[in-house]
């Protein structure tokens, strides 16, 4: 059992577990939060030679900053650092292949979500990561403290039965222009473009060559939650889904606004909406909501609490005024990692269930498109 | 001076909702029984929880007064026809309206958009959970709560779905088990979810639940537009009372305006003549709608409103 108290080696006197930042280009917060918990040590930033030189330049300033190497080789770095963990922290396209690499040497991974764009990149990432039976964790959010009071009321049985739960993810944050902005003379808004200049802000979730809609990038968020409280897989989805706000998503064909109907294995019903719906829509971060329905009650749940709230004459527009304290995620996700290999047990979302998540959002995407919905079992069958 | 009889309300409501009304006369009937029309009225008004039948409201067309209902309880569609027929007849004004329409909350959010502060409108998402008590009428089509849900929804859309998928955990509405007999006397205890899609991307999300134990309900409903949100949440609308233990949710509720507007609404519409407010043909669209949500909870498929699956 890990002792705050005692300090960062009172467990054990075993090493702290190295890791390598396999690319931080896009968020560096999964490399943060592992570095920032006692157990763990960065030791080495590591990308492929043929990255764009913006993307070595994020890479060197993250090695840096942390006064570690920077390797442009990953397989040199997995080898030559006595690598113990990746940090996947990609453009999404190449989430899979680092990883798999990673688990073919034999290390463990936390990676940054989604899990792939890309079906069959999945199921390479899970044959290797079964064939190396290393651990696996995709970043998440089910250690907020709100969620964790949500998992325990239903644990105690507060609610009795789940019956029906309900999720809304939405996110504050502008994506650009809005839409409906560009002249018809302009050409349409370049994603990765758009991406790379939104790094300087933090909106640049969707970085990569190929574009990605709010549900594909962020869904796994609110299903990773589901899972975890329902403890079962969704059957059967049905979504609808449209580019709503920005100009970017809609000139690219991908979503920033989804709704989905999901039917869990043992007649569990639930519902996601998700969006990235301007910074007109919230005072701070966003609306993320949990409601849960029992057969002996209810549960609605603000994953924004506890929160305390600011304002001042001089603060900038689009800082947030509604500061959460207590939000331990980041930490928490990092000990139960820890937990995982030492322990040798799945983390808190491990492969299986990433893969899971990412059938269900493959699922709804084809129910977007064809209007009818869909069987994931049968999919996953094919 | 219109006369006018509202039924289906406390004495303390109707003495709220009477002194805020222009041009209006509420007589005030408190030994009536719920089957009797009242005497010596222009006009009734069936509201709140009043469940009138067709005959009590017949009878009180028949007896020359002109009939709001905007009671919670949907009447159904054979008895809305029924009675615009006799109200034609009779000469008199029959008018149908989803109270919800009238509640402050609602009324802002219609605001907002009409004003074009929200934009197009890409998603309404609705919670509505009421205690056991609240059975559902086995013959209707839905839950009456949910068909103002879905009236509602196509107001703020200005528009009908084109494509419909609802679920449930009732076995009412599985496919072969509508007539039933053992379902007539079963537990009705059920969660509804009613999924909208339409024109231009628009959606909506809407779920309706009798399974709360005994007390207080809960509603939930945003509204998001391209340029605006709004958010109505019994979540936040909440004072705290502390007596021992955990400490206990008030629900702020949206008070007598709502109600006195619309009952000043309905009698400006007869001083007015307007012929176009709130007809049985407005609550056609809610029922078509009731009738493709019943189309898709027992085919388990998604249904166009002209009943083509997808």
């Amino acid at each position: 059992m890990f002792d705050h108290a005692a300090g960062s080696d009172a467990v054990t006197d075993s090493p702290r577990i190295r890791c390598a930042v396999l690319s931080a280009v896009k968020h560096d917060y999964v490399a943060r939060g592992i570095a920032a918990h006692p157990r763990f040590e960065l030791v080495v930033v590591a990308d492929d030679p043929q990255v764009p030189e913006w993307a070595h330049q994020r890479n060197q300033q993250l090695a840096d900053e942390f006064a570690i190497p920077y390797v442009r080789d990953v397989g040199s770095a997995l080898r030559e650092f006595d690598i113990r963990v990746a940090i996947v922290s990609s453009e999404a396209e190449r989430h899979c292949d680092l990883s798999t690499r990673a688990a073919l040497a034999g290390v463990h991974i936390v990676q940054d979500k989604p899990l792939s764009t890309m079906r069959s990149e999945v199921e390479r990432l899970t044959a290797a990561i079964r064939k190396s039976n290393v651990r696996f964790m995709m970043w998440n959010r089910n250690a907020i403290p709100a969620l964790i009071q949500a998992r325990n009321q239903i644990a105690s049985g507060s609610i009795g039965q789940i019956s029906s739960l309900h999720m809304d993810f939405y996110f504050a944050k502008d994506a650009g222009p809005p839409i409906g902005t560009r002249r018809p003379d302009d050409p349409p808004l370049d994603w990765l473009t758009y991406q790379i200049a939104a790094h300087r802000d933090g909106s640049d979730g969707g970085l990569g060559s190929t574009a990605v809609g709010e549900l594909t990038n962020e869904g796994i968020y609110p299903l990773a939650c589901l899972r975890m409280l329902t403890g079962r897989p969704v059957r059967r989805v049905f979504a609808r889904s449209t580019a709503h706000f920005h100009q970017i998503n809609a000139d690219n064909h991908v979503e920033d606004l989804a709704s989905l109907t999901l039917e869990f294995e043992g007649g569990i019903l639930g519902s996601v909406t998700i969006g990235r719906i301007g910074s007109a829509s919230m005072q701070s971060v966003g609306e993320i909501k949990l409601r849960v329905l029992g057969s002996e009650g209810a549960l609605t749940i603000d994953e924004a609490l506890p929160v305390v709230s600011l304002f001042a004459r001089t603060q900038p527009p689009h800082e947030p005024q509604q500061r959460r304290i207590a939000n331990d995620n980041d930490f928490l996700l990092a000990q139960d990692f820890y937990e995982s290999i030492t322990m040798h047990r799945p983390s808190m979302l491990d492969i299986d269930d990433s893969r899971e998540t990412f059938l269900t959002v493959e699922a709804a995407c084809e129910s977007c498109r064809s209007g009818r919905t869909v069987d994931i079992r049968t999919r996953d069958d094919n | 001076m219109i006369r006018l009889a509202i039924r289906g309300i406390s004495e303390e409501q109707e003495r709220q909702v009477a002194v805020r009304l222009h041009n209006v006369d509420v007589v005030s009937l408190p030994h009536l029984r719920r089957t009797d029309p009242p005497a010596h009225c222009d006009a009734v008004a069936f509201c709140g929880s009043e469940i009138a039948t067709r005959t009590l409201i017949r009878n009180c067309l028949t007896g020359g007064m002109h009939v709001l209902y905007a009671a919670e309880q949907c009447l159904s569609a054979d008895d809305v026809e029924i009675l615009s027929r006799t109200a034609e007849t009779c000469g008199l004004q029959f008018r149908l309206i989803n109270p919800d329409r009238f509640l402050p909350s609602r009324q802002l959010i219609r605001s907002q958009i009409d004003s074009g502060r929200f934009g197009s409108i890409g998603l309404v998402r609705s919670h509505r959970w009421e205690s056991a008590e609240c059975r559902p009428h086995l013959e209707q089509e839905l839950p009456s709560a949910l068909i103002r849900d879905l009236d509602l929804t196509s107001w703020y859309f200005s528009a009908a779905p084109e494509v419909v998928y609802a679920v449930s955990t009732s076995d009412r509405f599985a496919a072969g088990l509508a007539e039933e007999p053992a379902l007539q006397n079963a537990d009705t205890s059920e969660f509804i979810q009613v999924h909208l899609g339409f024109a231009d991307g628009g959606m909506a999300l809407l779920d309706y639940s009798n399974q709360l134990p005994s007390g207080a309900g809960y509603q939930f409903l945003s509204v998001i537009g391209a340029s605006g949100v709004a958010y109505c949440d019994d979540q936040r609308n909440k004072q705290l009372l502390f007596h021992g233990g955990a400490p206990q949710g008030i629900v702020c509720d949206e008070g007598s305006r709502g109600l006195a507007d619309l009952v000043q609404w309905f009698v400006n519409s007869l001083r007015t003549g307007d012929p176009t407010a709130a007809t049985a043909t407005d609550w056609s669209a809610a029922f078509d709608l009731a009738k493709t949500v019943r189309a898709s909870l027992e085919s388990r498929c998604s249904i166009t409103p002209r009943g083509v699956t997808l």
